[in-house]
């Protein structure tokens, strides 16, 4: 284990220096590590616990790059990553979910649904998830500033960090990128 | 396995100009007053297909920011968990085979919290858990944490919450390889929390300085019996319900302990907030944040510092925390003053605060009481506090606490003089 969080911190230096191989590989080892911790969760059923994402990444947080001292920096990108992976992760869920209903397609999805945070509905994140798509292709920053704070939770300045920008630049990109996702979510009808 | 996002930035398809011009119309237009927005995109653009996008774009935004769209993380936060567990322990459990469960009161910083009987004593007190996978991940705290029972339980004060005693329960039927449960006896309060009461909007001055009052006592009373708080905010400030002509009572809680469950093995604190694993706590100093391990009561001033700010604003003085700490606006940026807020605050606040809030700790007031005098209109203290201390006490993690009356030295001198000292005498 302590081999591995050595090499994990590394990578994260490298990944801070925009080495995107080792985002490559972090990508790969924060995702296996999760998996196995929601399956082990999923398992034990340990009832001290409310089972949130937040508890999932917070101990692969622990497992990979282990208690401090850490360096903040690391701790910003390993985030990122984490970003990353919770949206592979809540994005396949989701897909599980709708496969699971009756075949699951052009499932409506109401704006209000978004906005009352209705994460529920796997429809919500799959929607969610393929406007940032279409919005990559325009700009990938903003897509990626949209990713690391509703898929990550990062704050405007850990974002502001991770993509080595100002804080006001970020703030720019998710103004905009959220008032055109919003259009491009009122009264449009999302496949599975 | 699919790697990390990169779709690539091809932009087939789209104008990558256009796009950029449109964000720098739609951000100029932003700074406009709402109603001369239309007159400043006729005036600005002359294409009117952008013109019309970048309108749309606006009331979007509007939409957006009303509606609070996309604030709250996929990820979930304390107030939407994926699956929630009832509480731990059910009333009529008995712990320690000492302790009778009454009920479940809240999930607290550091684990449950129960009302319970003390089987012996026949009295009613307050039960807190340690979160068991906090012991497990984190092996040291538990010797720290009993270190700040010990220093807890030595402070009587009526506006510090008492600690009565650490005990641990071994449960059969846990499944695990926990050594039990630990959890600590204290006073049992009924009312509500600060945070509870803030929710219903800001103070007035009156009540805004009688919670101060009795909380700069508490702290001035623990930081004398070498307890430095650590984790001041207002959920640990307990508004206790007043009856019949009492006044209400103002207690504060969890001196030292929720910090002490959260510090790992090299003594650097981890900022870690309640209930979340992750998160800066929302009140902590720049100086805790940082790692500092000379702490001193100068950070729980800070800490007070932002409590004031809330307890007069109604607010904090940045509201983006995310549920995943990854670094905090108020150390890098310069706190607005609350004024900004809240225009008819007194002066007098005003400047007491921004000071309690000064990023470097030396410049704070450096003992809770100053804060009070402050406030109280004796400015004399506003000047003194910076060159002279009257009493200043130093704190380091052995229990050993010094408190040095009315030394006419500066207190930066003090502090470097008092440091080496205590190194040497520590080895």
């Amino acid at each position: 284990m302590e081999a591995v969080k050595g090499e994990v911190t590394l990578l994260l230096q490298q990944m801070a220096k925009g080495d995107s191989d080792a985002q490559a590989q972090l990508f790969s080892l924060v995702y296996c590590e999760l998996r196995k911790l929601a399956r082990n969760y999923m398992r034990r059923e340990r009832i001290e616990h409310t089972l949130q994402p937040t508890a999932l990444v917070h101990e692969a947080f622990l497992r990979l790059v282990g208690s401090p001292p850490v360096n903040w920096q690391n701790r910003v990108h390993f985030f990122a990553v984490t970003a990353q992976v919770m949206r592979r992760i809540l994005v396949d869920q989701a897909r599980g979910r709708l496969r699971k209903k009756r075949g699951g397609n052009n499932r409506a999805v109401s704006l209000d649904e978004v906005i009352l945070c209705n994460y529920e509905n796997p429809a919500v994140v799959l929607a969610i998830h393929e406007c940032l798509l279409r919005l990559a292709k325009l700009d990938e920053r903003q897509s990626r500033v949209v990713e690391l704070r509703f898929f990550g939770g990062l704050s405007i300045e850990a974002t502001a960090e991770v993509l080595s920008v100002s804080p006001k630049t970020v703030k720019r990109d998710w103004n905009y990128a959220r008032a055109w996702l919003y259009g491009q979510l009122n009264g449009r009808v999302y496949a599975a | 396995m699919r790697g990390p996002g990169s779709t690539g930035s091809s932009m087939v398809g789209c104008m990558p100009r256009k796009w950029e011009s449109a964000q720098s119309l739609f951000e100029a237009a932003r700074q406009q007053a709402p109603e001369k927005r239309v007159e400043f995109l006729q005036e600005e653009c002359s294409d009117d297909a952008m013109r019309q996008e970048v309108g749309e774009l606006l009331a979007h935004a509007h939409n957006a920011d009303l509606m609070n769209f996309l604030d709250t993380p996929a990820v979930g936060t304390a107030k939407s968990p994926t699956v929630s567990r009832g509480p731990l322990k059910s009333p009529g459990d008995v712990l320690a085979k000492r302790f009778r469960v009454v009920q479940f009161i809240a999930r607290g910083g550091m684990g449950e919290v129960y009302e319970a009987e003390d089987l012996e004593l026949h009295e009613h007190v307050a039960i807190k858990m340690v979160r068991p996978e906090i012991a497990v991940w984190y092996p040291n705290c538990l010797q720290r944490f009993k270190r700040e029972v010990h220093l807890a339980k030595r402070v009587t004060h009526p506006n510090v919450c008492r600690v009565f005693d650490l005990f641990r329960h071994s449960d059969e039927n846990t499944g695990t390889h926990d050594s039990g449960l630990i959890f600590v006896s204290m006073e049992l309060l009924q009312g509500e929390t600060l945070s509870e009461r803030l929710r219903r909007g800001p103070a007035n001055s009156a009540e805004a300085l009688e919670i101060v009052t009795q909380v700069t006592a508490a702290l001035d009373a623990a930081h004398a019996g070498g307890v430095l708080h650590r984790d001041l905010k207002p959920g640990n400030i307990f508004l206790v319900s007043a009856s019949g002509n009492k006044s209400s009572r103002v207690v504060v809680t969890d001196f030292g302990l929720a910090m002490a469950l959260y510090e790992g093995a090299d003594d650097l604190p981890t900022p870690i907030t309640k209930g979340e694993f992750l998160g800066t706590p929302a009140y902590m100093s720049p100086e805790q944040f940082h790692g500092n391990k000379e702490l001193t009561p100068a950070s729980d001033v800070y800490s007070l510092g932002l409590v004031m700010y809330q307890l007069v604003t109604g607010v904090r003085p940045f509201e983006d925390e995310s549920p995943y700490y990854v670094g905090s606006r108020r150390f890098a940026e310069k706190i607005a003053s609350p004024r900004t807020v809240a225009p008819d605050l007194h002066k007098v606040w005003e400047t007491v605060i921004l000071k309690c809030l000064d990023r470097e700790p030396s410049r704070r007031f450096q003992v809770a009481g100053q804060v009070l005098n402050a406030l109280k209109g004796d400015t004399v203290t506003i000047v003194s506090c910076q060159r002279h201390a009257e009493t200043q006490l130093l704190y380091c993690h052995s229990s050993t606490t010094v408190a040095i009356q009315k030394w006419n030295i500066s207190v930066m001198a003090l502090q470097k003089r008092l440091s080496v000292l205590f190194r040497a005498f520590r080895k």
